[in-house]
């Protein structure tokens, strides 16, 4: 098979897999090897369905001996079956990231004869590539649940974040579309990357970059929504806990796309894909990682569903209207964040400005803060912005209206017309 | 009467123009460039000579008074296209050496400090915020107010060069050339190359390569030892594209079109996050029938 179909199949095998980050670490480039990581990551282009692409995605091989319902690649599905020689892989990469096309690669694979024998696969292929070709790029590598810890630590220091696939938010759902998988079989890993991670950091006869050569840029998971039962409440709490008791740097969720037809899985005439609530998940991630928020402040047994039309900022601001409005020159940093449409780049500012003189909207506009979404829920000096009234219906309605609007001109808009210079759309 | 100073464009001609203004004790003026000048009326123009060691001067003044950070701030301002550009850097350098000197007490913005030995009559002496606390400044470092209208304008640029510099490192993209050379096109809306160019030279390190920006009529050289900035005025014929890189941007584009999930096109999204101004200079998105014919060449 040549090259070009085996990479087709390969990436087209691997596009359902999210987590597609560069970032986490941050390693300086060596003379004599080809490239570098920096801690932000870099997005290299972006696909027609505004995904973003960073790092050469691919599957080692689509052969799979496990048949879950919910994968393109089950054993049980007809299609084109493709493997790559580890030395055809690592050329691969080479010649794409000398052309700056990529941050570096992906790794992930289907299950090949048994876990060891498939992790002993991408173990070589990464060694070729950090070893012989001096490749000083990002690697982000999935472990294969069930191989043998000695090929957990090859990886380890091979790649720069390793991830183990949790798959779906219950081990009852997991039992029941991966009956060849068990939810503890897919945690053993998580549980011995982590301590992988801190064994080597605490390290003290190691010097303090050496200390972060295991996985340095962390570990990762994700998990299909919309594909079983389980409410947002149970997927955003399960995130919490494997944050913080097995330290991962992300937890990814893909909204379930049906690619098979099977009785155990949603009707795909029926059920939408759940975009939108994957959307909403994402953000409520957000605000647990970065905004102080725990998982009761955001959801609730009692609504175990996201929002769907308001983000969950807005609708944590609405249910405690009596906090508002923040006076923006006096509330503390921890409330700055908590008002809708501010967020971690306008807190800064305000907080840092706010020192100097004493803010006003003008001073807003000139620092670079948004207020579509932020004047509902600010005063300056003591004054709401013109115009604007404190009221709790009001503003829910003002926010959905927005919401409502900016969702229906998204679909109505179509690529400008520059788009037709060069050619319409043929890359789709 | 309105003072424009003008300078040759060069860096060394603006740093000059800032000397002389700071000299002149016309820290209010306008600067501009001689070629590309719309004169006013009512306004003096003042051409100044370019001089290396008043531009020195001003590079050591800054350094030592407002730090490296500034240096670096300063450099990257004056690789903006925005027109005002030189003029907003003379403000800032006005209302900096005026406000925050490192190094000195400056009473008017350390209020706190005074505060706490003075305790207004009949007033509790306040409890001073701790070093790490919430409002705590340190004395020898005053803050710069980013929100005053100058220094809010040059931050904006700062930030706009800043974009531009990312957007670079996104979406370069380098052909092989036969004698393994690396050639990329790009064109971005700030003087970026002198900036991107150490990244690339360092991540790259193994491969010659060249990055021409056909806007700024800059190309930057790297041949696996030094790097050199030169103005591509003339067309400089160069080498033939490899066999191996049509082979190498076909399979990029197939790996590009099958990691696209169909049922979730969103071409805005993209649009918004890879600027359709970049499109043409991109692998990815070339026509199929792009690939037949050979791309370089063109002026450079």
């Amino acid at each position: 098979m040549e090259l070009l179909d085996k990479l087709a199949i390969l990436s087209d095998a691997a596009k359902y897999d999210v987590a597609c980050t560069s970032s986490g670490v941050n390693r300086p480039a060596v003379p004599g090897k080809l490239g570098s990581a920096s801690n932000a990551g870099c997005c290299h282009s972006f696909t027609p369905d505004g995904r973003c692409v960073t790092l050469l995605k691919v599957l080692m091989t689509n052969v799979c001996v496990y048949d879950c319902a919910y994968c393109a690649n089950r054993r049980s599905n007809d299609l084109p079956r493709a493997t790559f020689r580890p030395a055809e892989l690592a050329e691969l990469t080479i010649a794409f990231y000398r052309r700056n096309y990529i941050e570096g690669l992906f790794l992930s694979s289907g299950v090949l004869r048994d876990p060891d024998y498939t992790m002993e696969g991408l173990c070589r292929c990464l060694e070729l590539l950090r070893y012989r070709y001096g490749f000083n790029g990002y690697i982000h590598a999935k472990a294969i649940p069930g191989c043998s810890p000695e090929l957990l630590t090859r990886l380890g220091v091979l790649a720069d974040r390793v991830s183990v696939n949790i798959e779906l938010p219950s081990a009852a759902s997991l039992a029941r579309l991966a009956p060849q998988k068990q939810a503890s079989g897919l945690l053993q890993p998580m549980h011995y990357l982590r301590d992988g991670i801190h064994e080597n950091f605490q390290d003290k006869r190691l010097s303090r970059r050496r200390r972060t050569r295991f996985a340095p840029a962390g570990q990762s998971t994700q998990m299909i929504v919309g594909a079983t039962p389980e409410s947002d409440y149970r997927i955003l709490t399960l995130s919490a806990a494997l944050y913080r008791r097995l330290e991962l740097k992300r937890v990814f969720f893909s909204a379930y796309l049906p690619v098979n037809p099977d009785p155990l899985l949603p009707d795909p005439a029926t059920t939408l894909t759940p975009f939108r609530r994957e959307h909403r998940l994402y953000q409520a991630d957000w605000l647990m990682r970065f905004y102080g928020f725990k998982v009761d402040e955001i959801i609730d047994t009692e609504h175990p569903f996201l929002d769907l039309e308001l983000d969950p900022k807005s609708s944590w601001a609405l249910q405690h209207s009596g906090l508002f409005p923040l006076e923006i020159n006096r509330a503390s940093y921890d409330l700055l964040l908590r008002i809708p449409g501010i967020g971690l780049r306008s807190a800064g500012r305000i907080f840092r400005a706010r020192k100097e003189r004493c803010l006003d909207f003008d001073a807003l506009r000139r620092l670079g803060v948004t207020l579509r979404r932020a004047q509902y829920f600010i005063t300056c000096q003591g004054r709401m912005r013109s115009g604007m009234l404190y009221d709790p219906v009001f503003i829910e309605r003002q926010l959905r209206a927005d919401a409502l609007s900016r969702a229906q001109h998204r679909h109505a808009r179509v690529l400008p017309g520059q788009a037709s210079l060069f050619g319409s759309s043929t890359w789709v | 009467m309105g003072l424009t100073y003008l300078y040759d464009g060069s860096p060394e001609g603006f740093l000059s123009a800032v000397f002389v203004a700071f000299a002149e004790q016309r820290r209010d003026a306008e600067l501009a460039v001689q070629t590309s000048l719309q004169r006013r009326l009512g306004q003096v123009y003042q051409p100044v000579l370019t001089d290396p060691t008043k531009a020195a001067r001003v590079q050591r003044g800054v350094r030592a008074k407002l730090g490296a950070k500034d240096m670096d701030w300063l450099r990257r301002v004056f690789c903006s296209d925005a027109p005002d550009k030189d003029t907003t850097a003379l403000h800032y350098l006005d209302y900096a050496f005026s406000h925050c000197p490192v190094g000195t007490h400056r009473p008017i913005f350390a209020t706190n400090q005074l505060q706490s030995v003075i305790p207004a009559p009949g007033c509790a002496q306040r409890t001073l915020p701790q070093p790490g606390q919430d409002g705590w400044r340190d004395p020898h470092k005053p803050g710069l107010d980013i929100a005053a209208p100058v220094v809010a304008r040059y931050l904006s640029l700062l930030r706009q060069v800043n974009n531009e510099v990312e957007k670079a490192r996104q979406f370069i993209r380098f052909s092989e050339l036969e004698g393994g050379l690396y050639y990329a096109r790009f064109e971005p809306k700030a003087n970026v190359v002198p900036l991107v160019l150490p990244y690339f030279v360092a991540r790259l390190n193994i491969q010659a390569f060249i990055i021409y920006d056909p806007r700024h009529d800059l190309a930057g050289l790297y041949d696996r030892h030094h790097w050199y900035l030169t103005p591509a005025k003339q067309a400089i014929g160069l080498p033939a594209q490899t066999l191996g890189e049509k082979q190498c941007a076909k399979l990029w584009r197939t790996f590009f079109k099958s990691v696209t999930i169909k049922q979730r096109l969103n071409p805005r999204c993209q649009a918004n996050f890879m600027p359709l101004r970049f499109w043409k200079d991109l692998t990815e998105l070339q026509p199929e029938a792009a690939l037949e014919r050979p791309v370089i060449s063109e002026g450079f």
